[in-house]
């Protein structure tokens, strides 16, 4: 019997929320909507990326802690570094774990869900092309899922969006 | 002054209603609530998710549906625990248990640990924004804490298990020593002897007190036989498998009279 094997791209797409609860005793209180982390794992390619409000408002700030105030009056400014942070140090795939574990009180980074992989991402390309491709996309998986996640039925700002695309190791 | 005493040694101190909820989950098994889960899940091992009671009371119930049978006695040593901490004020929020009969999804039993204090944010993401006054009581608190976790054989110990309340009192500090799923029994098994030195201590890198260590010392070795069976004896039976129940006692009171041996031998080292 002959064949031929060909390894088959995978990939897994996973999305945690981001949010705010200013009053974690009481469920009838304001859940502040923060924005969408997406963590992005393509046959050698660790990707992550974040949407989050540009800046809260003044009514919002005033319920948040005072510490934690600092991280959210700029989200991106303030909680990019300790994604980034995590992506280094965070097996392929897990990064988002980690995340959850560390923001799991009054600002909190719910469980991860899966999303659909983009069928063109699974066709066979070099890791440079599929970087490529993914740097084109994100941004719209990243608006796509902060819009209808998070402000499903209203008219908000556009979000901030930054990502980070790495290979894996060899 | 017992009160001023816990405030300097173990940074227990909780929203008054939550001081209030303590008080009667942690003479009983279940709160009387009735608790509706909300969707809300957070992402770490127990698979914790959201549940709010009939007045809007938001707890924190595990191990979440789905979770692959490992045989970790989430509820039960979630209870014990923070009961153990309510007798001897040290800062572990409320638990009652939930019974959500035994057809349903996931364990039969599941623990609801409630806030300790709104709003809250992790040790990591606090500390560079504390006063020298605060470090100084989280040195304090850390030290009791490491008795407590050794005694209590706390295996999942890290920094952001450790909640801070983000108040802006900068002369206080309150603090709430958060998820002992992974303790007692967990690393435990009868007759074997449960530990042999102390735990690390969280969070670290403060300076040790040995007046709080001495202090918690001084308070287990207090809490008398029976206390301890009452409290590991009315958690139900679902919530542990066969031998469990017995070595978490035989732990505990083992652990007890041989937990002074070991923070001496610590203190020889160092």
């Amino acid at each position: 019997m002959t064949g031929t094997v060909t390894r088959l791209p995978s990939g897994h797409l996973r999305l945690s929320r981001v949010s705010y609860l200013t009053n974690l005793l009481h469920s009838d209180s304001r859940e502040i909507p923060i924005g969408v982390v997406v963590e992005v794992t393509l046959d050698g390619v660790h990707g992550i990326g974040a949407a989050f409000r540009p800046s809260l408002s003044d009514t919002e700030l005033d319920r948040v802690g005072p510490i934690s105030r600092k991280l959210l009056a700029d989200p991106m400014s303030g909680l990019w570094p300790k994604i980034d942070a995590a992506f280094d140090v965070a097996m392929p795939g897990q990064v988002l774990d980690l995340l959850c574990g560390q923001f799991a009180s009054s600002l909190s980074f719910f469980a991860p869900s899966p999303l659909p992989v983009r069928k063109k991402w699974l066709r066979p390309r070099t890791e440079e092309e599929i970087e490529a491709m993914l740097h084109d996309d994100m941004p719209h998986v990243l608006e796509d899922e902060y819009y209808s996640l998070l402000f499903p039925n209203q008219q908000i700002c556009d979000p901030t969006i930054d990502e980070r695309l790495r290979k894996l190791a060899a | 002054m017992a009160e001023e005493l816990t405030r300097i040694f173990s940074c227990r101190s909780f929203a008054p209603e939550v001081n209030a909820i303590a008080e009667v989950w942690s003479t009983s098994v279940e709160s009387g609530d009735t608790w509706t889960p909300t969707g809300k899940t957070w992402g770490t091992n127990s698979l914790p998710f959201e549940v709010v009671n009939q007045n809007n009371l938001r707890g924190v119930g595990k191990p979440g549906v789905g979770l692959t049978a490992d045989r970790v006695l989430r509820a039960a040593n979630e209870k014990i625990v923070s009961d153990l901490a309510y007798v001897l004020d040290l800062p572990v929020p409320p638990v009652a248990l939930w019974d959500r009969g035994a057809d349903g999804p996931g364990d039969q039993y599941v623990s609801i640990s409630a806030w300790a204090f709104s709003p809250a944010i992790e040790w990591p993401l606090a500390r560079p924004d504390l006063s020298d006054e605060q470090l100084v009581m989280a040195s304090h608190a850390a030290a009791s804490m490491q008795v407590f976790d050794t005694w209590v054989g706390a295996q999942d110990r890290r920094h952001d298990h450790v909640l801070v309340w983000d108040n802006g009192d900068e002369s206080n500090l309150s603090l709430a020593f958060i998820d002992y799923a992974f303790s007692l029994t967990y690393g435990w098994t009868h007759p074997e002897p449960p530990r042999k030195k102390p735990f690390l201590a969280f969070p670290n890198g403060l300076a040790p007190s040995p007046d709080a260590t001495e202090e918690t010392l001084r308070r287990i070795e207090a809490m008398p036989d029976h206390q301890i069976h009452e409290i590991v004896n009315r958690i139900p039976s679902p919530c542990f498998v066969d031998g469990a129940r017995d070595a978490a006692i035989a732990g505990l009171i083992d652990g007890r009279d041989a937990l002074r041996a070991s923070f001496n031998l610590m203190r020889a080292r160092t």
